[in-house]
C-alpha cells in the first residue's frame, strides 16, 4: 500500500492510501470525536460527530472519506463546533443513565467525546427532557439491552453481520423510538458476545455485570 | 354510429369521488337512457380537473360548460339543458364575485385562464382508463418519434430543454440521464417516484389518476435513452385510485405493444411494474426509495457515496425521476427542446405544478409557467383569502420548505428564488395562511411531522427534530423560556449542517423561516404568553 | 381471528407472489389489507416462504407506517393531518372524535369496533379538513359534523 501525506490541523501526517481521514488521524494520535466508527466494520456515518472541515469550508464525515494526497483538513473550527456540539448535548440529554455506577464508565466512548469537547453541563440542562424511560430488554440468555443508554450506532448489528454473515440483531421501529432487538431470533444467537464487547457505551451488557450492579 | 354531439365529462379525481362523483356518474348514465338522449351525448369519466374545492365537477364539451358542486339531484336539469334551445343550469355555474356574473365555460373562469396546463394537458380531459383517449390526444407519438432517434439524441434534447427534476431538488434531468447512460453495465433501471409524502401536496397523485399514460410514455423513453429494460413506478399505498388507474394503463399499454418486447416493432424491450410504498416520507430520498424497493428499511445512505445513476437499484445504474418530470418528456420530444426552453425563467424551464390549498378561495391543482409571481397564483388564480381576511404567509415545499411573508408576494416562483428566500419548490404543495394562522403553531406542526418521519439512524435528525418539536410545543402551550428562540436557531443550524440526508438537512426550514419572518409571534408567545393569531388556546 | 383462516389466507396471498426479497413489502401490504394487521403466524409463514428471518420481517414492518402488529377495529377512522387540514381545523376534529368514540389517537376499542388514527396526508387537501372511515372519504368536516357522523352510526358504513 502506497504512502502519502495529508495535512491535519497544520501538521503533515503520513497516511496509507485507501485509509479514511478518520483512520489516518487516529493512527497519528489526532482524536476526532466518533461513536459509530469501529475498526474493521464498514463506516456508516450515523453519529455525525466525526465532521471535519475541508479546505473549501465544506464539512464532511471523516469516517467515510478516503485520504487523497495533499488533502488539507481541520478537525477543529467554529463551523465544526456549531454543527457537532448541539448533537452531543442532545445525546447526553437523551442518555438517561448517569455515569456513576455504569459498568461502561471509564471505557465509554461517549465520555471520551464529552471530555474532548469539554461539554458544558449547563448547556445540556437548558434542553427539554427526553421521553420516558423504556424497559430493559432481557430476551437474550447471556446479555441485556438497555434502550435508554443506546445511541443507535449500529455497531452491534454490523458486528453480528460481519461475524455471522447475517445479523440477528435488528433495528425495530423508527425515529426516536428506534431500538435494537432480536425480535424472535434470540434463540439462534451463538453468544459470541462480540456485540457486547464492541458496544461503545454500555448498552449491551453481559448479564452478570448487570446483576453485580 | 353517428358522432355524439356532446360529451359529458365527470371528474373522478379523489377529491370529486369523495364528494360523490361515482354515484353522480351512475345517475347521469341512467337518466341519459331514461331521457333517450344516448344519441345526443356520451358520458366519460376523467381524472382530476383541478378545481377540487368546487367538486364534483361536470364539464360539457365542446362548449366547456362548467358545472360545479353537482349532486345527483341536479342530473335531470343538466340533461334537460342539452336539448335544443334549453337554458343552462345557471345555479351550477361558477359565479364570479368580481364581475357579479355566472361564467359559462371553464376556459373563462379565472382559476383556469391564468394557468398554462402542459403536464396537466390531459387531466380532466381524457378518460385515464381508456388508452384510445390518450392516443386521440396525441399519446405515444413521442415514443414512436423517440424510437427513431438515437439514445444520445434524446438525452441531448432533454438536456437542451433545461428540464429540471420536479420532485424537489431540481437536478437537471438530462444530465441525470446522461450519467446513467454512461455508467457501464447491461442492466439498468428506471424508477418513477410517486411517493408523494409531503402533507399538503397531491399533484403527483392527480397526474397518475388523470393521465397515467403520459408518465408511462416518459418512462419508456427514459428507458430507451439510458438502455434500461425495466421500470418501477413507486406509488403511495394511500393512493388507491392512482394505483388502480396506473395498473389499468400499464395493462393496456402492454396489450397495444407500447410495453413489452420489441416495442412498436423496434428491438427495444421495456416493462413497468408498480411498487406500492408502505408509508415512510423519507422514502422520497433516492437511496431510501431504492432500499425500500429491495425490501429493506428505507434508511438513506450517507455521502460520500456513488450516485444512484452509477449504483442504484440492486447496485445497478438507475434513473429516478418524479411523476411530473416523466409526464413532461413526451411534450419535449414532440415539440422540441427549444419549444420547452422558451417557457419559464433562465434557470427554471417549463411549468410548475402546485396543490394550492389552505386559506384561499379557490383550492385545487394548478399549473403555471415558472417565474409566475406568488401574488398571481394566490390572488388571481386562487381568488385571494376568503372572508375578507388578511394574507399572512404562504408555505411551499412542505416539511422541507418555509413560510414566506407578504413582502415576498412579488417573488417569481422558480427553484432558485424559493430556495434563496429560505423555502423550496419541494414537490409542489402551496398552502396559504391568513391572519388567523399562528406561525409558531405551523412550525410546531411541521416539526411534529418530521420527528415522526425521521428514520432514526442519525443523531441530529433523530433527537434534534424531536427536541425542536418539544420546544415549539412548550412555546405554544405558554411554557416557552427566554432563550428558546436562540436555542431553536442553534439546533436548527446544527441539524441542517450535520444530518445525514436531505430530510434532516431541510427539517429545520419551517422553524428557521418563521423565526426569520415572524419572530414577533415567537416573542409574543414566550414573553407575553399571548398568541397574536388566537390559535394557541393556552396563550390568549 | 380464526387461526386456520389466517393460515389459509396467508397461503393464498403468498401463492400470488414470487420469492425475491423485494416481495417482502408487497406481501406484507396484502396481509395488512386482508387481516387489518400482521398476525404473528402470518409473519412466520412469510419468513419461511421468503427465507428471511423473522426479526428481519419485523424490522421492515416496524419501519413503515402502514403496518400494524395488533388487530384494528371494524371501522378504521383516519383523520388527515395534512397541512391544509391542520390550518382548517384538523386538531379540533381529532379532539371531537376522541371525545365521541372515547379513543385516543392510535388506539383501538376493546370491542374492535373502532380504530382511531391519523395520517400525514391523503391528498384531498382542497376538501380540508378530511377524515376517512374505512374507504369512504368525508370532506369539509367541522367538529359538529364529525360528532354527528359517529353518533349516527349507520353513516359510518358508507362504501365500507
Amino acid at each position: 500500500m502506497s504512502k502519502l501525506t495529508i495535512n491535519i490541523d497544520g501538521k503533515e501526517v503520513q497516511a496509507k492510501s485507501g485509509d479514511t481521514i478518520l483512520e489516518t488521524a487516529l493512527a497519528a494520535g489526532k482524536y476526532i470525536p466518533h461513536l459509530c466508527y469501529c475498526p474493521g466494520l464498514k463506516p456508516e456515518a450515523l453519529c455525525r460527530l466525526c465532521l471535519v472541515e475541508m479546505a473549501d469550508g465544506e464539512l464532511i464525515t471523516s469516517c467515510r472519506v478516503p485520504v487523497v494526497r495533499g488533502m488539507v483538513i481541520k478537525t477543529k473550527s467554529p463551523a465544526i463546533d456549531r454543527a457537532v456540539r448541539p448533537t452531543v448535548e442532545l445525546l447526553i440529554k437523551y442518555h438517561h443513565e448517569r455515569c456513576a455506577g455504569c459498568p461502561a464508565s471509564g471505557h465509554c466512548e461517549l465520555q471520551t467525546v464529552m471530555s474532548h469537547l469539554k461539554i458544558d453541563r449547563k448547556r445540556v440542562r437548558r434542553l427539554r427532557p427526553p421521553p420516558a424511560k423504556r424497559p430493559i430488554d432481557v430476551m437474550n440468555r447471556c446479555f441485556d439491552y438497555d434502550p435508554n443508554r443506546c445511541i443507535l450506532c449500529g455497531i452491534c448489528i454490523r458486528t453480528c453481520e460481519a461475524i455471522h454473515g447475517e445479523s440477528l440483531l435488528y433495528y425495530i421501529g423508527r425515529g426516536h423510538e428506534t431500538k435494537v432487538a432480536f425480535y424472535g431470533d434470540e434463540k439462534k444467537c451463538e453468544t459470541c458476545l462480540k456485540c457486547v464487547e464492541r458496544c461503545p457505551v454500555g448498552t449491551l451488557l453481559a448479564k452478570n455485570l448487570i446483576e453485580a450492579k | 354510429m353517428p358522432e355524439k354531439l356532446r360529451t359529458i365529462l365527470v371528474c373522478q379525481g379523489t377529491g370529486c369521488i369523495s364528494g360523490g362523483a361515482g354515484q353522480l356518474q351512475e345517475a347521469l348514465s341512467a337518466e341519459l337512457t331514461l331521457q333517450k338522449l344516448n344519441a345526443v351525448a356520451e358520458i366519460k369519466h376523467t381524472g382530476c380537473h383541478g378545481f377540487c374545492q368546487r367538486g364534483p365537477l361536470v364539464v360539457i364539451e365542446p362548449e366547456g360548460i362548467f358545472y360545479t358542486k353537482v349532486t345527483q339531484n341536479d342530473v335531470p336539469d343538466i340533461l334537460h339543458s342539452l336539448r335544443p334551445g334549453a337554458p343552462l343550469v345557471e345555479r351550477l355555474l361558477y359565479y364570479d364575485t368580481v364581475i357579479n356574473q355566472p361564467i359559462k365555460s371553464f376556459h373563462d373562469v379565472p382559476f383556469y385562464y391564468k394557468q398554462q396546463r402542459l403536464v396537466l394537458r390531459n387531466c380532466g380531459v381524457i378518460n385515464p382508463e381508456n388508452i384510445d383517449d390518450y392516443l386521440d390526444a396525441g399519446g405515444y407519438k413521442a415514443l414512436r418519434k423517440a424510437l427513431a432517434m438515437k439514445p444520445e439524441e434524446i438525452i441531448k434534447e432533454v438536456k437542451d430543454s433545461g428540464l429540471r427534476g420536479l420532485g424537489g431538488a431540481g437536478f437537471p434531468t438530462g444530465r441525470k440521464w446522461e450519467a446513467a447512460s454512461q455508467s457501464p453495465g447491461n442492466v439498468k433501471y428506471i424508477i418513477c417516484n410517486g411517493d408523494e409524502g409531503d402533507p399538503g401536496a397531491f399533484q403527483d397523485r392527480s397526474v397518475l389518476e388523470g393521465d397515467p399514460h403520459s408518465v408511462i410514455e416518459g418512462m419508456i423513453i427514459a428507458g430507451y435513452a439510458i438502455g434500461a429494460h425495466h421500470g418501477y413506478a413507486y406509488v403511495r399505498n394511500e393512493y388507491p385510485f392512482a394505483v388502480h388507474r396506473l395498473g389499468v394503463a400499464i395493462e393496456q399499454a402492454r396489450q397495444r405493444g407500447y410495453l413489452g418486447k420489441n416495442i412498436l416493432g423496434s428491438k427495444f424491450n421495456f416493462d413497468v411494474e408498480i411498487f406500492q410504498g408502505a408509508g415512510a416520507f423519507v422514502c422520497g430520498e433516492s437511496t431510501a426509495l431504492v432500499l425500500s424497493i429491495e425490501g429493506k428499511r428505507g434508511m438513506p445512505r450517507s455521502l460520500p457515496r456513488p450516485r444512484t445513476t452509477e449504483v442504484g437499484l440492486w447496485g445497478k445504474p438507475t434513473v429516478l425521476n418524479n411523476v411530473k418530470t416523466y409526464a413532461n418528456i413526451p411534450l419535449i420530444i414532440n415539440n422540441g427542446a427549444a419549444w420547452f426552453a422558451s417557457r419559464g425563467t433562465e434557470k427554471s424551464k417549463g411549468t410548475a405544478i402546485f396543490s394550492l390549498t389552505g386559506k384561499v378561495v379557490n383550492s385545487g391543482l394548478i399549473e403555471v409557467v415558472m417565474g409566475t409571481r406568488l401574488r398571481e397564483i394566490i390572488f388571481d388564480i386562487g381568488g385571494g383569502i376568503p372572508g375578507g381576511r388578511a394574507f399572512k404567509a404562504v408555505q411551499t415545499g412542505g416539511p422541507s420548505g418555509g413560510c414566506l411573508p407578504a413582502e415576498m408576494l412579488n417573488m417569481p416562483v422558480d427553484f432558485d428564488s424559493l430556495t434563496s428566500a429560505g423555502s423550496m419548490m419541494g414537490s409542489g404543495g402551496m398552502v396559504v395562511m391568513d391572519q388567523d394562522t399562528c406561525m409558531v403553531d405551523i412550525a410546531r406542526y411541521f416539526l411534529d411531522f418530521t420527528q415522526r418521519e425521521s428514520c432514526g439512524q442519525c443523531i441530529p435528525c433523530r433527537i434534534g427534530t424531536k427536541q425542536m418539536f418539544d420546544i415549539l410545543d412548550s412555546i405554544i402551550k405558554g411554557r416557552g423560556k427566554p432563550g428558546d428562540i436562540d436555542l431553536l436557531l442553534e439546533l436548527g443550524h446544527s441539524i441542517k449542517e450535520s444530518s445525514l440526508c436531505a430530510l434532516g438537512q431541510s427539517a429545520p426550514n419551517p422553524v428557521l423561516s418563521t423565526i426569520r419572518y415572524f419572530r414577533d409571534e415567537y416573542e409574543a408567545h414566550i414573553f407575553e404568553g399571548h398568541c397574536p393569531a388566537g390559535v394557541c388556546t393556552h396563550c390568549l | 381471528m380464526d387461526a386456520n383462516l389466517i393460515e389459509t389466507g396467508t397461503k393464498e396471498i403468498l401463492s400470488t407472489h414470487g420469492k425475491g426479497h423485494n416481495k417482502l413489502v408487497p406481501i406484507l401490504l396484502d396481509i395488512q389489507e386482508s387481516f387489518g394487521y400482521l398476525p404473528e403466524n402470518s409473519v412466520r409463514q412469510v419468513s419461511d416462504f421468503l427465507n428471511v428471518r423473522i426479526g428481519q420481517v419485523y424490522s421492515v414492518a416496524s419501519f413503515y407506517k402502514r403496518f400494524q402488529l395488533t388487530p384494528i377495529g371494524k371501522r378504521r377512522v383516519t383523520v388527515c393531518r395534512g397541512t391544509a387540514c391542520h390550518i382548517r381545523g384538523a386538531p379540533q376534529i381529532v379532539t371531537e372524535i376522541e371525545n365521541t368514540i372515547h379513543l385516543k389517537e392510535g388506539e383501538t376499542s376493546a370491542d374492535l369496533e373502532y380504530t382511531l388514527e391519523t395520517v400525514a396526508c391523503i391528498g384531498c387537501c382542497a376538501l380540508a379538513p378530511v377524515i376517512t372511515v374505512n374507504k369512504a372519504v368525508y370532506g369539509a368536516m367541522t367538529p359538529r359534523t364529525a360528532k354527528e357522523l359517529f353518533n349516527d352510526s349507520s353513516r359510518g358504513d358508507k362504501n365500507a
